[in-house]
């Protein structure tokens, strides 16, 4: 899938997103909303990406919230509509309320930890290093603003076909 | 976090000498490290990103503290208080923005730090795009933010600084602004950084301290449910009260979407990305941030629904307004050391917000909108006393309008999280991830969304407070959405839609320098 296809599908439910909450769907916003967030937090990958669908490394970031999101809102949905006033609890809340807590709030800070164990994929040294001289080299052929100064070290005396002391 | 409701009705007096040995105490100690840092800034480098020192826990505790302002320990407990669950929504979303905002931009803002040199994020969104317009609107968005969010902050803070010391309101403000002003001007953001560490530590441990004890003052959390529901069912339901049951669920779900992908555009968070020692800091930043945060959340949660339960039980008598439940609570309900402390980390949360406001601020007008007018100034040692001026004359400036206007404040209120999630989501979130951006898109999207911040938000309010009520139902009608909808999340939607739009619209002007093009690719 083109690049520009993904930013276009997030730009696309913008636009789906406030349709449904014009109209009054709330479920239908519901899981637009989470469809919203998944697909800004997969736009990280969407110049990464060596194929269609591919958005790796947060492949696995993606789908989990994925699960914990239609997981949240399905339970939400399947144990409260507007005008419910009778409860079971779980832990001490209304199971619909539980649902949200558990499956929107508390489970998606494991994704956080998630981020953390996949970090050096994609901000290891060896990346870091591959991006900074790609950076430095396209300095060095053109003229950007607030490119930092840099000091050259002079090429020392060997370097430069001199004698030296031994 | 965001200042939805103004802080306007003011907290009790505590009169306690614990309490205000707590406060004191806080105060001296924030003093000294701005006093510090003084000792430590040279350079405008220095003052704005510290000079790039900063290491993991200090960048995650201050990332956390920037988020976590007054509004979450004096706001969150009253939104709570008053429409049960939807508040939650707000502070239960905001540990996912923190992942949000890693994902998307830890690296990018990071290294676009290394690789060219940027302050600010005016500087950033100019080194992308290479247009002065971007940089122009970048840098008044923040501005217009920044007055806007520290008038609320200084607004809350006269009240806080009441209920410690017991001085009159006037004094609470001005010497709440004057010691923001001194540690702030003296340290920048190498006294900002270290004084929101201390801050975010003291905003955990109260935290800790609330919940515990207002489970137990609640009658446990299955005790404070009960009560609810018997009460108000939707007290206690997934989506709370606001604005009715239908209406409640449109609200909390667009919180969720604002309060998760918007902190991507808060630039007093992004711009901390800058500050860090190196890329490998970032690591595990995420985590330490959204886990202070869920904790930090938690003031909201247990004082707002077990003081809404007791009340409702009977248990105790409603003699206070909504505003002034959390005070109330640590005050009449948790020993002095445990209310002193909390009333410290109320300090705190107030002051480590504003800090960072401060410093974005001050940088947009000594930095960025000169350098967008074609007017930079170029001695380094000038543009750091430039910028301390302008630090000093923005919290003169919003010191004046809330000893001047609390209507003012209000309406300034309206503007807020929501204003630079819509200006800045599409423009840097989505611009550095995306090498289809355009600079036409840029400054369409981000124009949109303050438009529709003024239009659906400040407007109505300004119109309610001069009287002209008319216009305010004119406009109120006119917004297509439930009232209970925010005007925020409306706004960064249409900008976001905007931006893509007119970005693929004018693909052929497209371009990423070609320095930047493998820190967007890879």
């Amino acid at each position: 899938m083109a690049r520009n296809t993904i930013m276009a599908l997030v730009g696309g439910l913008s636009v789906a997103l406030l349709v449904a909450a014009a109209v009054g769907t709330f479920r239908v916003f519901s899981y637009l909303a989470a469809l919203f967030v998944l697909a800004t937090v997969a736009s990280a990958a969407i110049e990464r990406a060596d194929g269609e669908f591919d958005i790796a490394p947060y492949t696995g970031l993606v789908a989990g919230l994925g699960v914990l999101f239609l997981s949240g809102l399905t339970g939400i949905w399947l144990t409260w509509s507007p005008g419910t006033t009778t409860f079971t609890y779980v832990f001490g809340l209304p199971t619909s309320t539980f649902f949200y807590v558990l499956f929107l709030w508390a489970l998606p800070l494991l994704g956080a930890i998630y981020y953390s164990v996949v970090f050096d994929r994609v901000g290891g040294e060896a990346v870091v290093e591959a991006i900074m001289a790609d950076a430095r080299e396209a300095q060095s052929e053109g003229s950007f603003p607030l490119v930092p100064r840099r000091v050259e070290t002079p090429p020392d005396r060997r370097e430069r076909g001199e004698p030296t002391d031994d | 976090m965001t200042d939805v409701l103004p802080l306007q009705e003011g907290i009790p007096v505590a009169d306690d000498p614990v309490i205000l040995a707590f406060g004191a105490v806080y105060l001296l100690v924030v003093v000294l490290i701005g006093v510090w840092g003084y000792l430590r800034t040279k350079t405008t480098g220095d003052f704005l990103i510290t000079g790039k020192s900063v290491g993991t826990w200090v960048l995650a505790m201050t990332a956390f503290s920037v988020i976590q302002s007054g509004f979450g320990f004096v706001g969150g407990p009253e939104l709570v208080y008053e429409f049960g669950m939807t508040g939650m929504w707000i502070f239960f979303s905001a540990p996912l923005g923190f992942l949000i905002t890693w994902v998307l931009l830890a690296k990018r803002m990071r290294l676009l730090a290394d690789i060219r040199n940027v302050l600010t994020l005016a500087d950033g969104m100019y080194v992308r795009y290479e247009s002065n317009a971007v940089r122009g609107l970048a840098g008044f968005a923040v501005a217009v933010g920044v007055i806007a969010y520290l008038a609320t902050n200084l607004a809350a803070l006269q009240y806080v600084m009441r209920a410690i010391f017991g001085i009159p309101v006037i004094w609470g403000l001005l010497g709440g602004a004057a010691i923001l002003l001194g540690y702030s001007m003296l340290g920048g953001m190498i006294a900002g950084v270290w004084t929101d560490f201390l801050q975010a530590i003291t905003m955990i441990i109260g935290a800790g301290f609330v919940l515990a004890y207002a489970l137990s003052f609640g009658g446990g959390m299955e005790g404070i449910s009960r009560n609810l529901a018997s009460a108000d069912p939707d007290l206690i339901s997934p989506f709370g009260t606001l604005g009715g049951e239908t209406a409640a669920v449109f609200a909390a779900l667009a919180w969720w979407v604002l309060f998760s992908v918007g902190a991507a555009g808060q630039p007093h968070l992004v711009t901390k990305f800058y500050m860090s020692k190196s890329l490998k800091i970032l690591k595990w930043g995420a985590p330490i941030a959204a886990i202070s945060y869920a904790i930090s959340s938690m003031i909201a949660f247990s004082a707002g629904l077990s003081m809404r339960a007791q009340v409702e039980a009977g248990a105790i008598e409603q003699t206070f307004s909504a505003s002034e439940v959390a005070p109330v609570f640590v005050l009449q309900y948790t020993p002095s050391v445990v209310a002193g402390l909390i009333l410290a980390a109320l300090l705190a949360a107030i002051m480590s917000t504003s800090d960072s406001f401060l410093n974005i601020g001050a940088a947009a007008v000594s930095r960025d909108i000169p350098r967008a007018l074609g007017r930079p100034i170029e001695d380094d040692r000038t543009e750091l006393r430039v910028t301390q001026a302008a630090l000093a004359g923005l919290t003169v400036l919003s010191t004046g309008v809330v000893y001047f206007s609390d209507a003012l404040v209000g309406i300034l209120g309206t503007i807020g999280w929501g204003f630079f999630a819509a200006a800045f989501v599409p423009m840097v979130v989505l611009g550095m991830n995306w090498k289809g951006a355009t600079a036409e898109g840029a400054i369409v999207a981000t124009i949109a969304g303050l438009v529709i911040n003024v239009v659906y938000s400040a407007i109505p309010m300004a119109a309610d407070v001069a009287g002209l009520v008319e216009l305010a139902d004119v406009i109120n009608a006119a917004y297509p959405f439930p009232e209970a909808f925010p005007v925020g999340t409306v706004a960064m939607l249409v900008a976001i839609a905007l931006f893509v739009g007119v970005s693929l619209a004018t693909q052929e002007r497209s371009y990423v320098p070609a320095d930047l093009r493998a820190l967007i690719e890879r």
